[in-house]
């Protein structure tokens, strides 16, 4: 006759199979942390920038006013609002197209009009088809109009000061003079020293500024690069402390089976077959074992994936091995005080719920008050998420987590060995209290 | 030495002393009570190999309280309980080896199918390899699932939950059966088939227990019947001597609103016996020596006193009216 099987494996290996038919809570706790984490790094990383506004600029002026236009359009400040695209006649049918944002047209003789002391009216045209970003970019028109306003003065000023010809009577500018034109020159480079605060770049400085785009491009990946390893650092300060408290509730579902069966009746049954209490007990404890330990190694390879830095195994090995300890002695203890499984399930919410945001599962423990992180060290949590931030961030190596490994440990056993006890009493009663 | 070794050092053990007695389940003076509610008071019955063996009674009576302690779930207040001379208290484990249990509610996995049941339960019984499969597929053909022994119980209608609940009580063949009310809740169909699979067990040579509030199921079933009402027994023996205990009386049912003065004239009457007296309700038996004379002696008397009566019932000598007849009440009540 063959061996007999082993009693505990049979009931461990039922119990496997029950959770591989209806995965749905462990999935559950394996997504949790993830998505917790996913979401809390991309709140805090920076990536909310909305995009930039097209505007095009349609210069009939092609004098003073255009050029000053297209300079404050292009300033690196604006620019990271709006995309200026210079266009002509088409302006129009490109906003019609839905090609851009809004339209903004100098008028023809928008130069010698300021210089003349009269007001310049500049016409922006919104496409109807958008709503935010023709906002956008009026609101940037108004304020380049506010500070041109300002340079007009500026101007003005120097043009009584140094007697220059009525350029309103001018025809064109190929009517001044070469003295005109240097007195013109000397007295705007004047007022653009004066407008430097005004103005972002002199207007000089054009082909820099378009050089300056590219410049910012360049910038604008370094910036991607950096807020993704921003969201990258978020998501794996995170993720330890949800995950460990994801962990604490996978035990609490497996242990929480062993009450659920006595409700359900096949735990006398079980008792009514050659298989003792211990036998029981120790296949539920192996399942929780096992279950919080495959849950922890998802996570921890989704951690090594983004990471990408490689994790001490040993010092892994041992944390995790303390933890799942820790996870099926707390939920051990918590069904062996609980007279029912609901009760069980509302304790262990609670329990958990305070000991992982005390223990800064949720909020880091720097950021607590001075009592608060005190009283940390108390909760299991703080040892199993501290333990994997440094494992994870810091590179820890085993005598870095050794503290962690040996709270967490000897925690778990104790709260295995005293949850044991009660549990097999009350499973020799048939799972009632 | 532990309690159990595979593969169940015990079994020969038990198997051995069963030709110490003719009994393989013997019961003595068992006792448990609740508090201040004694739910069983010192039953004592035995039970032979090939027997079948009933536990008659109303919902309460203390069948499955009995039941239960004989499985080995509840420890009895008092009382012994030997299992081919093997004391269930000093070896529970090697003397569970030899039981097969069928518990009064489906203690079922809704999410695992009936070969899995039953090959789990098989396991837990110390079978496994080529002996595992064979049971499983015999167990699978008795029970009639074998052509849905893949699909999860939760597809199951009430009367496969049933089969399969009896199945695994029998995957690993054991010599004594206990089951408790196994054709609660199905259709007459599916007890049919209970009934058969029960039969069949008892002729391979297993002691069956059986508990039902079944009239019907204890009288086609069993051999001996033991009449249980607030935990004790009432009467026990075979249907003949069950039947034999009403001594021809039938018991007559009267409906209708009586006045103390007819009821004493009633019991005034030879052969006449008040079993019970409710609010609108009479029930007496009468000794008529066959042919129900008493019944229709007492019938003509009350017609020819123009009683007037909303309903007459005669029963003749059967389980409910031994159990009228011992009680006072019936026991569908």
């Amino acid at each position: 006759m063959a061996r007999s099987p082993n009693r505990v494996l049979l009931l461990f290996r039922k119990d496997l199979l029950r959770r591989r038919r209806s995965p749905l809570g462990v999935l559950a706790m394996i997504a949790f942390p993830l998505v917790f984490a996913g979401m809390m790094a991309l709140a805090f990383s920076g990536e909310t920038a909305l995009p930039r506004a097209r505007l095009l600029l349609e210069d009939r002026d092609d004098g003073l006013v255009g050029g000053f236009v297209k300079q404050a359009l292009a300033a690196e400040q604006i620019a990271e609002f709006i995309e200026l695209v210079e266009v002509g006649e088409e302006g129009r049918q490109m906003l019609e197209d839905d090609e851009a944002s809004a339209l903004l047209r100098v008028p023809e003789d928008a130069t010698s009009r300021l210089l003349a002391g009269e007001d310049v009216e500049l016409e922006l045209v919104r496409n109807p088809a958008q709503s935010i970003l023709p906002e956008i970019a009026e609101q940037v028109a108004a304020t380049m109009a506010d500070v041109m306003s300002i340079l007009t003065r500026l101007v003005r000023r120097q043009v009584e000061v140094l007697d220059l010809p009525d350029l309103t009577e001018l025809e064109s500018f190929r009517d001044l003079t070469d003295q005109d034109f240097a007195t013109i020159s000397v007295a705007l480079r004047h007022t653009f020293t004066e407008a430097g605060s005004f103005v972002a770049a002199p207007p000089i400085a054009f082909e820099q500024v378009t050089l300056g785009e590219e410049k910012r491009d360049e910038d604008e990946d370094e910036d991607e690069d950096e807020d993704g390893s921003q969201t990258g650092l978020i998501f794996l300060f995170v993720l330890p402390g949800i995950s460990v408290y994801a962990l604490f509730l996978i035990g609490d579902q497996m242990m929480r089976d062993l009450l659920e069966e006595g409700r359900l009746r096949t735990l006398q049954r079980q008792l009514s077959a050659p298989v003792t209490a211990g036998q029981i007990l120790a296949a539920k404890v192996l399942l929780t074992g096992v279950v919080a330990a495959a849950v922890l190694l998802i996570l921890a390879a989704i951690a090594g994936f983004v990471a990408r830095t490689p994790v001490d195994p040993a010092a892994f090995a041992a944390l995790a091995l303390a933890l799942v300890l820790a996870v099926t002695g707390f939920a051990a203890l918590i069904y062996g005080v609980a007279r029912t499984d609901r009760q069980g399930a509302t304790i262990s919410a609670l329990v958990y719920l305070v000991l992982a945001f005390g223990g800064g599962s949720f909020v880091p423990v720097d950021n607590m008050p001075a009592a608060m992180r005190a009283a940390a060290p108390f909760s299991p949590f703080y040892w199993g998420t501290r333990g994997f931030q440094d494992l994870v961030q810091n590179g820890a190596g085993l005598a870095d987590v050794a503290g962690a490994v040996g709270v967490l440990g000897g925690l778990g056993l104790a709260l295995l060995a005293a949850g044991s006890v009660l549990l097999k009493r009350k499973v020799l009663r048939g799972g009632a209290a | 030495m532990t309690d159990l070794e595979p593969p169940f050092a015990g079994f020969e053990e038990l198997s051995a002393s069963s030709a110490y007695s003719p009994f393989m389940i013997q019961v003595e003076n068992l006792s448990k009570s609740y508090g201040d509610v004694r739910a069983v008071c010192g039953v004592s019955f035995e039970v032979a190999g090939g027997e079948i063996y009933g536990l008659l009674g109303p919902n309460g009576a203390g069948k499955t309280t009995t039941l239960s302690m004989m499985a080995g779930l509840l420890a009895p207040d008092e009382g012994r309980i030997r299992y081919d001379g093997v004391d269930l208290a000093e070896r529970p484990l090697a003397v569970k080896a030899t039981l097969g249990v069928v518990p009064q509610e489906n203690a079922l996995y809704e999410d695992l199918n009936a070969r899995e049941h039953l090959r789990l339960w098989g396991g837990l019984y110390g079978l496994s390899g080529a002996e595992l499969d064979a049971a499983v597929d015999r167990v699978l053909g008795e029970i009639g699932l074998g052509g849905r022994a893949k699909e999860p119980v939760k597809k199951y209608s009430g009367g496969m939950k049933r089969r399969l609940n009896l199945g695994m009580g029998l995957v690993h063949s054991p010599r004594i059966v206990l089951l408790d009310e196994p054709t609660t809740g199905i259709d007459p169909q599916a007890r049919i088939n209970v009934l058969d699979v029960v039969r069949g067990v008892a002729a391979g040579g297993a002691a069956v227990l059986y508990t039902t509030h079944y009239l019907e199921e204890a009288q086609q079933l069993c051999d001996r019947i033991a009449v249980i009402d607030h935990g004790a027994f009432l009467a026990e023996g075979t249907l003949a001597e069950l039947q034999d205990m009403v001594g021809g009386e039938e018991v007559v049912t009267l409906a209708g609103d009586f006045d103390d003065v007819l009821v004493e004239r009633l019991l005034g009457r030879e052969g006449v016996r008040l079993l019970a007296r409710e609010s609108g309700r009479l029930v007496l038996a009468t000794a008529g020596g066959g042919e129900r004379r008493g019944a229709v002696e007492l019938l003509s008397a009350l017609f020819g006193e123009g009683v007037k009566m909303d309903s007459v019932s005669i029963e003749p000598p059967s389980l409910n009216s031994l159990f009228l007849k011992l009680t006072g009440r019936e026991l569908r009540d």
